[in-house]
């Protein structure tokens, strides 16, 4: 055989091939094909053992071209098996498909009070002014509860109608104003003081809009030089915070027994925007807010030297806010605990 | 209090400025104006006089009316009211009228067939307040009747009626008591807008001769004085102008003789109350030594005690509970010709706590509650002079007297305008500063003020500070963090563990309820964690379902537990954390309750909650708090209120730290699962500081084995025997299972062996080695034998 003879048989071996593996169609033709072609009983394998008797000086040029017709046809077969392979896997991620639109595996999540996510959201926010967190006891010495905060014996609030006795002596905190109280004499006479104090308090109201229970958060500033300029600074953040940048803040000048000046704080009403509605009473406002510059007579009654010392205090209705923040119809939702009700609170 | 806009403006120059102006004013300087109602409102009015009357022939009711409406024509009125008849003067509502009152505009129409040009109108179509009305007014029971002089064709029928008047709502806050009077409203109007105040009348009083005594025996009545009038002769009725400012106020006119005791209240503030001297002339005496009983003119009786303030004669007999209601001894009627008027103060908590106690109001003790100044009462006599020719065609003015037992002075305080404008954070000029001072007629006199006689709220610098906020816009303060004080702020320990809880327990799918502090005294004994000897209790409650301040949480669980499952939420988990006040002091408490089923994370399956979902929950909290479970002990709990075999106590040390499992069955039938923790007891309880330790690298080897339980043994007991039986390599032991061999009836405690090597990778043969071991110790010490074994 010379060079020409085997370039005829290998072309017409090389064509066959080509016929053939187009009629490939799975693992068994495949390897049907590879032994036809590849395997040892094959035209390569019979070309490569008649190598011996090809002369000497020939060999190289015959190895060559066998080598080639080798590649051919081994690559005709990798061509499809790789072709096979990748038809494989793709039947095998089709068999694997999911639905994905079926709800994820998770366990059901709890939800935050709403009285307690304004809490913690007036926390944190006075928290990042500097402010420390203090509480006291709900049963109270009237004496913290009313004498220290300027409402003395005689005056009207400390009738039996409007608190819950316990003794001649206590009371249920009606404000969270006593542990006021109890900062300034655990502080003994000396500032600075930053304190809120959120928590329950208690008064003998028993109409549609109120609860004999409802919360408060009260806070209280002294120090040598703070001002009610701070006042208000520190009351249009806060309502800001807890409304929304957008949202109006207006003072309205008032009057508290623990507070010289007094000033009411009213945000704009979020049902009409300012323009009047059955929300706002058509004045477009809300009022939100009491507070004040600490009368001079609660910095004495409780240790402190109100000529060097200056302080303001203030305090929010914490179910108010909510009622506001999230539109709820009755204060009384708050103390029935429907689930339907506390569920809504999932993201706060 | 409730003010007519029209009778302020008689009494302060309000000239040129708009309502609005003023109710923006009063609203900004604390006078906060809650409601704005007007008398009547009608846009289309006038005065008309009936010439034909004739009945509908179609109708049993209707009258077929032409009216003179002077200019406007004669129309022709379709009318429906019974008294409608020729010759009365009435009230056209015409074409395009608007009737707020109605929510209505007149239209020309036709009724039943013939034309109607417009409308006759009773007071109360006009928008007037029924409860005003006289019992003899005509509106009630059909169309007004205007007197016979008025006048045909007027068109601005709602002045001529004097019902052109706007009620102002005005909130006067309890530092104004001065401003509980038309006359105190008056003088803030002026000073707020740099007007006069109409003069007021002044009377010499030292001009009238002093026959009788007066005396106040008390300090709580500071000053008592009487004014003798005699022969008086009433007018026939009170002038229309003073009973539209009694309507105004709520007021029925009823006489002469009463109204001007109410007329002179609403200007002045002081409350009057006129005796009666027909019978005899008398001495006045104040007394809260009365003891007895008491005759109420209208023949209520009461029973007084020392402390009540009582007006008696000279023989000490009762004519009056001071402020707040006449006895029937020297009681007036429209009859009485002589008249004692008193001129008091109060002490105004004895006012209240009498006024309470008997269960008597009026609108003097309601003022006099309110503290009244002893120093406007000669002010208000004058007034009260001055008015009687409004009220009485003849009267004479015939003696006084009074005691001033305490005498009380506003006194005058150091003021200093720096200081000022230091507190508020402001730039007032001290022009400015001092226009408000002028306002208010604060006199200043080498550094100290003088506050006007009226005036008991000005005491010190803060209450100028006050004064000056209110009369400039509030935007003259610029909010600013100048000079607040800079300092650390931060959660406390015990602050940031709770709210680690919480979120842990949100988390894990638990939601936060809050419930009432004070509950029932059936809830109270219903069941509790930590018993309580004696609860506080109110003495003052508002139902019994709330008199007892809660020792513990659950019964409010338990409570809010089964209020949702009868609302048709058949799986709950529940949590509360609340400060708990009891004669001990204030502990916070954590509360769980677990109802129904609960959702797995496969296969949307569920099963009942158990024991060990609460479980799981205090051994993560436990572990958040760094405490392990060396630490603290479970043993079944001793609560009679729960299972005695599915439920625990847990204890740190000595200390009872909370109970958690199921309800005793006498307790509750349903899957309600409870646990209550005393997280201040859990707060003190110091945790376990977090600290790096190295770790072996090689891998561990777990062994599973199941073991044939024997009585008696439980998991943690044979754990810790096994823990310390020097089995080698062995660093823990998992549970992974409880099975029973249906079988055999025989229960199988499965356990993981976890061996570690720290310095190299174990072999088959010290596994073997260590898990024959632990199988030796389980036979040895526990007589528990491997499964199949």
């Amino acid at each position: 055989m010379d060079i020409k003879e085997f370039d005829e048989i290998s072309t017409r071996e090389i064509a066959l091939a080509k016929e053939e593996i187009t009629h490939v169609d799975n693992r068994m033709t495949l390897e049907q094909f590879k032994g036809k072609f590849l395997g040892k009983k094959s035209l390569l394998t019979s070309l490569y053992q008649s190598m011996r008797e090809v002369p000497s000086d020939q060999k190289k040029d015959f190895g060559l071209k066998l080598t080639e017709m080798k590649n051919t046809l081994n690559g005709l077969f990798e061509e499809k098996e790789e072709e096979m392979k990748s038809l494989e896997l793709s039947r095998k991620l089709e068999s694997e498909k999911i639905d994905i639109t079926l709800p994820g595996n998770h366990k059901r999540i709890g939800s935050k009070h709403p009285f307690y996510a304004i809490v913690d959201e007036v926390v944190d926010f006075f928290v990042g002014l500097g402010f420390s967190v203090a509480s006291g006891p709900e049963v109270e010495s009237d004496y913290n509860n009313f004498e220290m905060m300027n409402i003395p014996k005689d005056h009207p609030a400390r009738d039996m109608q409007d608190s819950f006795s316990i003794d001649q002596s206590t009371v249920l905190r009606s404000h969270t104003s006593c542990v006021q109280a109890r900062v300034m004499k655990a502080m003994a006479g000396k500032g600075p003081v930053k304190v809120i104090c959120p928590g329950k308090v208690y008064r003998r109201d028993n109409d549609a809009t109120h609860s004999h229970q409802f919360g408060q958060i009260e806070g209280l500033v002294i120090s040598e030089d703070c001002t009610f300029a701070n006042l208000l600074e520190t009351l249009t953040l806060l309502l800001k915070h807890l409304f929304g940048e957008k949202r109006e803040v207006r003072f309205r000048p008032s009057f508290f027994p623990f507070t010289e000046p007094s000033v009411e704080a009213d945000i704009q009403c979020f049902e009409c925007n300012g323009k009047g509605c059955s929300l706002c009473k058509h004045t477009g406002w809300i009022e939100v807010l009491g507070s004040g510059m600490v009368h001079p007579n609660v910095l004495r009654l409780n240790g402190y030297d109100d000529k060097k010392y200056k302080g303001f205090a203030f305090g929010i209705g914490i179910d108010r806010v909510a009622m506001l923040k999230y539109g709820i119809d009755d204060i009384k939702r708050f103390y029935t605990n429907d689930i339907d009700f506390i569920e809504q609170f999932r993201k706060e | 209090m409730l003010f007519s806009y029209s009778q302020l403006a008689k009494l302060v120059d309000l000239k040129g400025l708009s309502q609005d102006e003023v109710i923006q004013r009063l609203t900004f300087s604390g006078f906060e104006v809650e409601g704005v109602e007007h008398l009547a409102q009608a846009s289309k009015l006038v005065i008309g006089k009936i010439l034909t009357c004739e009945k509908h022939p179609d109708s049993d009711h209707l009258h077929l009316l032409t009216v003179d409406c002077g200019q406007e024509g004669i129309k022709n009125i379709v009318c429906g009211a019974p008294n409608a008849r020729v010759g009365i003067k009435v009230i056209v509502a015409l074409e395009g009228c608007v009737l707020p009152a109605l929510s209505t505009t007149i239209k020309k129409g036709k009724v039943r067939g013939f034309e109607s040009e417009g409308m006759c109108c009773s007071l109360l179509e006009l928008g007037v307040n029924k409860e005003t009305l006289p019992a003899s007014s005509p509106s009630l029971n059909g169309i007004e009747e205007l007197p016979l002089d008025a006048p045909v064709g007027e068109r601005e029928v709602l002045s001529y009626l004097g019902l052109d008047d706007v009620i102002l709502d005005i909130n006067v806050l309890p530092n104004r008591p001065d401003c509980l009077s038309y006359i105190g409203m008056a003088r803030e109007l002026a000073s707020l807008f740099s007007r006069e105040v109409y003069p007021l009348p002044t009377f010499d009083f030292s001009s009238l001769k002093s026959d009788f005594s007066v005396k106040s025996e008390t300090d709580l009545c500071p000053r008592f004085d009487v004014l003798k009038i005699s022969n008086i002769k009433p007018k026939e009725e009170t002038p229309l102008f003073i009973r539209r400012v009694l309507e105004a106020n709520g007021i029925r006119s009823l006489n002469p003789l009463v109204d001007i005791g109410n007329y002179a209240m609403l200007l002045t503030g002081e409350p009057f109350n006129i005796y009666s001297e027909d019978e005899k002339k008398r001495d006045y005496i104040c007394s809260d030594a009365f003891e007895g009983e008491f005759n109420t003119f209208d023949s209520k009786k009461l029973s007084l005690i020392p402390s009540d303030l009582v007006i008696l004669d000279g023989e000490r007999k009762p004519l009056c509970l001071a402020g707040i209601m006449a006895g029937d001894a020297a009681f007036v009627t429209p009859e009485t010709k002589n008249i004692a008027v008193e001129a008091a103060v109060f002490y105004h908590a004895n006012i209240r706590h009498t006024s309470a106690r008997v269960g008597l109001s009026s609108p003097s003790s309601q003022l006099f509650a309110k503290g009244r100044n002893q120093n406007m009462i000669p002010e208000a006599l004058s007034v009260f002079i001055t008015l009687l020719d409004e009220f009485f065609l003849s009267y004479e003015l015939t003696s006084y007297a009074s005691d001033v037992r305490v005498e009380k002075h506003n006194a005058p305080f150091a003021f200093s305008y720096e200081k000022l404008n230091e507190r508020l954070g402001t730039s007032y000029s001290k022009e400015e500063i001092k226009q408000v001072l002028d306002a208010y007629r604060i006199e200043e006199k080498d550094g100290m003020l003088y506050p006007p006689l009226d005036r008991v709220d000005l005491l010190e610098q803060c209450d100028i500070e006050e004064e000056v906020f209110r009369y400039y816009p509030a935007k003259k303060v610029n909010p600013s963090l100048e000079h607040f004080p800079l300092s650390q702020g931060a959660l406390s320990f015990e602050q940031k563990s709770e709210r680690m809880i919480k979120r842990l327990l949100i988390e894990r799918g638990y939601d936060e309820i809050l419930s009432f502090t004070l509950i029932s005294e059936k809830e109270h004994e219903s069941l509790a964690v930590f018993q309580e000897k004696e609860p506080y209790r109110v003495i003052n409650p508002m139902t019994k379902d709330h008199e007892i301040v809660r020792s513990d949480l659950l019964p409010s669980m338990l409570l809010t537990l089964r209020y949702n499952l009868s609302h048709q939420h058949k799986n709950l988990s529940l949590f509360e954390i609340s400060p708990v006040d009891t004669k001990d002091g204030t502990k916070t408490y954590l509360s769980l309750g677990l109802a129904g089923e609960t959702s797995l994370t496969e296969d949307y399956k569920t099963r009942p909650f158990d024991f060990f979902d609460l479980k799981g929950v205090f051994e993560a909290v436990m572990e958040k708090m760094g405490i392990g479970e060396n630490r603290y002990r479970l043993s079944y709990t001793k609560n009679p209120k729960f299972h005695p075999k599915a439920a625990c106590d847990v204890f740190l040390g000595k200390d009872l730290l909370g109970t958690f499992g199921k309800l005793h069955p006498s307790v509750c039938k349903e899957n309600i699962l409870l646990a209550e923790f005393d997280l201040s007891l859990l707060f003190r309880t110091k945790g376990q500081k977090t600290k790096f330790s190295a770790f072996s690298s090689f891998p561990s080897v777990r062994r599973d084995l199941s073991f044939k339980l024997v009585p008696d043994v439980d998991y943690l007991n044979f754990k810790r025997g096994l823990m310390k039986g020097n089995i080698p390599y062995l660093a823990d032991i998992l549970y992974f299972d409880n099975f029973l061999d249906k079988e055999t009836g025989e229960k199988y405690l499965g356990i993981s062996l976890i061996l570690e090597k720290p310095d190299g990778t174990l072999k088959e043969e010290e596994i073997n080695n260590a898990v024959k071991t632990a199988c030796n110790v389980a036979k040895q010490r526990f007589g528990m034998t491997l499964k199949g074994e």
